[in-house]
């Protein structure tokens, strides 16, 4: 977590320590805990032995922990860190606090490419790479169609508050098609695509998980390489010209990358709201920055801790499992909440 | 002032580009500005201050003529280039409130760092300057957001310094700011034209003070006509009364500014 210039005092980089730390050790304790929690009771020494390859008493247990708990865990934990990482440069790039890949409506696009892969085409009979790389192309196109009608509104609406209302309504046209493809639709794919829209951390083996790796982290390690123009932006559109940043190429890499992100957690998960919302928030208010060489990988950490926070109450009944969209709001209403009724105190809005 | 100017422009016309149709603001207005001057762009509001501060910082296109600086057409030169050449300071507030001082006007580095905008030691040292060259360097690691209007402002010029420019354009830099803050930057913009040698357009609508730092005046008067010159020539021209025709004012020239007619 390096980056931070002489020009922050000790205090402040006493304080990103800290809070990095914080995170991380959080985010360890939250991933031991998705590997201990589950419907069936497994010995601590006997899931140290099923990750390092030991001999273990009971087969299945080996199953449990490297086919369902561990690609849970990692999952929840990359896709957790893409979305938010999409959320932050969404964020600066409509230069809006409110901005996210769901509320945008992106997320809702991926899920009808995602949807017509799966319901118009039979996508879903597919299995291993296939279903994630067909959905992973049908989320891509969806997101980038979105994205491609949100640039050309924001031209023409200048505030950046219509924008975000034109992004809610594209949502709800999207969610409507999805409707509409349901509807005709067998009632095969209807089901697995309904269990795919609940949002599910927890849906693939580990190959697949790893496939969704390696897809995933190099992109948000691109958003890395974007630092410098994020920081131009936070000064306005005017100022960063000023800068020699070329404004309309640096919107483009943005939504490319959020794009990107956003396309293939949801192709993955489903459609997971409030996690690229409220996490660059977390981020801004526990370390008071909006630098961008602090704040993105903070964001990306707290993203992580944050999808893993989820992972593991979804998983803590021992009868199955809890969608997780169904506890992201618990988590996201309190603190987006919390954010507009303080704004006037949060330095970050003035 | 005997210097060649660095700021010049030939038969330019600025204005808007709306799908085809093309409206001027300002018509055929040849202007030159010299290291060490201070322009004052003076117009009644919607007159076309800011669109010709934004076509001469070359963020927007003339729609006829060239804007030259050091010579060089602003047309041909590439936005690293001329982010070395010109810098700006605007009024409107930006969201940037939880940056600290030091990382705002490091943001002014950009054009001189690398890839990921990391400073060495003469960038610190730039910055260190240019806080110091507006008397903000004791508050180096405040929030922006906890600052008041006239510090903002100030780490706003400290930021343009910082990008260490032949030329710097500010858009109403005083609009918002309390008496003493007016004089203060007022009195900033002048020692900056002074001891840095730097060419300075300022807009405003605070003509006494602006007067007190300009020597040069650039006023847009009504029909897009553009009248500039040496503060003295432009006031002895009469033309201070032209600005704006058809209210009830005139230029009072002892006082240095507008009075009500009797």
């Amino acid at each position: 977590m390096t980056g931070q210039t002489s020009m922050t005092s000790g205090n402040s980089r006493r304080r990103t320590l800290i809070v990095s730390w914080g995170m991380a050790v959080i985010s360890l304790i939250l991933a031991a805990g998705c590997l201990v929690t589950g419907s069936v009771d497994i010995p601590l020494d006997q899931i140290a032995r099923c990750l390092t390859g030991g001999e273990v008493e009971r087969e299945v247990w080996r199953v449990i922990v490297l086919q369902t708990r561990l690609p849970m865990t990692l999952t929840a934990l990359v896709a957790g860190a893409a979305l938010s990482v999409a959320g932050l440069l969404l964020q600066t790039c409509f230069d809006n606090p409110l901005a996210g890949p769901s509320i945008l409506g992106i997320s809702t696009g991926s899920s009808l490419g995602v949807a017509i892969v799966m319901l118009a085409f039979g996508g879903s009979i597919g299995s291993g790479w296939s279903t994630y790389g067909s959905s992973l192309a049908g989320a891509i196109a969806g997101a980038a169609a979105v994205l491609g009608l949100l640039l050309a509104f924001s031209r023409v609406v200048r505030s950046g508050m219509m924008v975000l209302i034109i992004g809610i309504l594209i949502g709800y046209f999207a969610s409507s098609a999805i409707a509409m493809l349901n509807f005709f639709s067998t009632q095969e794919g209807v089901h697995s695509y309904v269990i795919w829209g609940l949002g599910n951390f927890s849906g693939s083996s580990l190959d697949r998980t790893l496939a969704f790796c390696a897809v995933t982290l190099p992109v948000i390690f691109v958003s890395f390489l974007l630092i410098k123009p994020l920081n131009a932006l936070l000064l306005g559109a005017r100022y960063a010209g000023s800068l020699g940043i070329s404004i309309s190429a640096t919107r483009r890499n943005l939504m490319i990358v959020s794009g990107a992100l956003t396309a293939s957690a949801t192709a993955f998960c489903g459609p997971i709201g409030f996690i690229g919302l409220i996490v660059p928030h977390i981020a801004r208010i526990t370390l008071r920055t909006s630098n961008h060489s602090v704040l993105l990988p903070a964001t990306a950490l707290a993203g992580a801790m944050t999808g893993l926070l989820c992972a593991f109450i979804s998983a803590m009944p021992s009868s199955g499992m809890i969608p997780v969209n169904a506890i992201t709001p618990i988590i996201g209403v309190p603190v987006i909440t919390y954010i507009i009724v303080c704004r006037k105190k949060l330095l970050y809005f003035s | 002032m005997t210097a060649s100017p660095i700021l010049q422009t030939f038969g330019l016309s600025a204005g808007y580009r709306n799908g085809g149709k093309e409206t001027a603001v300002v018509t055929d207005v040849s202007l030159s500005l010299s290291p060490g001057s201070v322009a004052c762009l003076l117009g009644p509001n919607g007159a076309g201050k800011s669109t010709l501060l934004r076509t001469v910082a070359g963020q927007q296109k003339p729609l006829e003529g060239t804007v030259t600086i050091g010579g060089m057409d602003l047309q041909h030169l590439p936005a690293d280039r001329l982010s070395r050449l010109i810098s700006v300071v605007y009024t409107e507030r930006s969201h940037a409130g939880a940056l600290t001082v030091g990382e705002t006007v490091s943001l002014g580095r950009q054009p001189y760092t690398g890839f990921f905008g990391r400073l060495d030691r003469t960038d610190r040292r730039i910055v260190e300057d240019s806080l110091e060259a507006v008397g903000m360097l004791h508050l180096i690691h405040r929030y922006l957001g906890t600052l008041s209007d006239g510090e903002r402002q100030k780490v706003m010029i400290a930021r343009a310094l910082a990008q260490q420019t032949p030329l710097m354009l500010l858009d109403e830099p005083t609009s918002f700011l309390d008496v003493a803050s007016r004089l203060e930057v007022m009195a900033l913009i002048r020692r900056m034209a002074v001891e840095k040698e730097m060419a300075i357009v300022l807009s405003t609508h605070d003509i006494a003070n602006a007067l007190a730092v300009a020597t040069d005046l650039w006023l847009i008067l009504p029909g897009g006509e553009m009248m500039s010159g040496p503060v003295a020539e432009v006031i002895a021209s009469g033309a201070m009364d032209r600005l704006f025709t058809g209210r009830n004012i005139v230029f009072d020239t002892p006082a240095g500014d507008y009075r009500l007619k009797e």
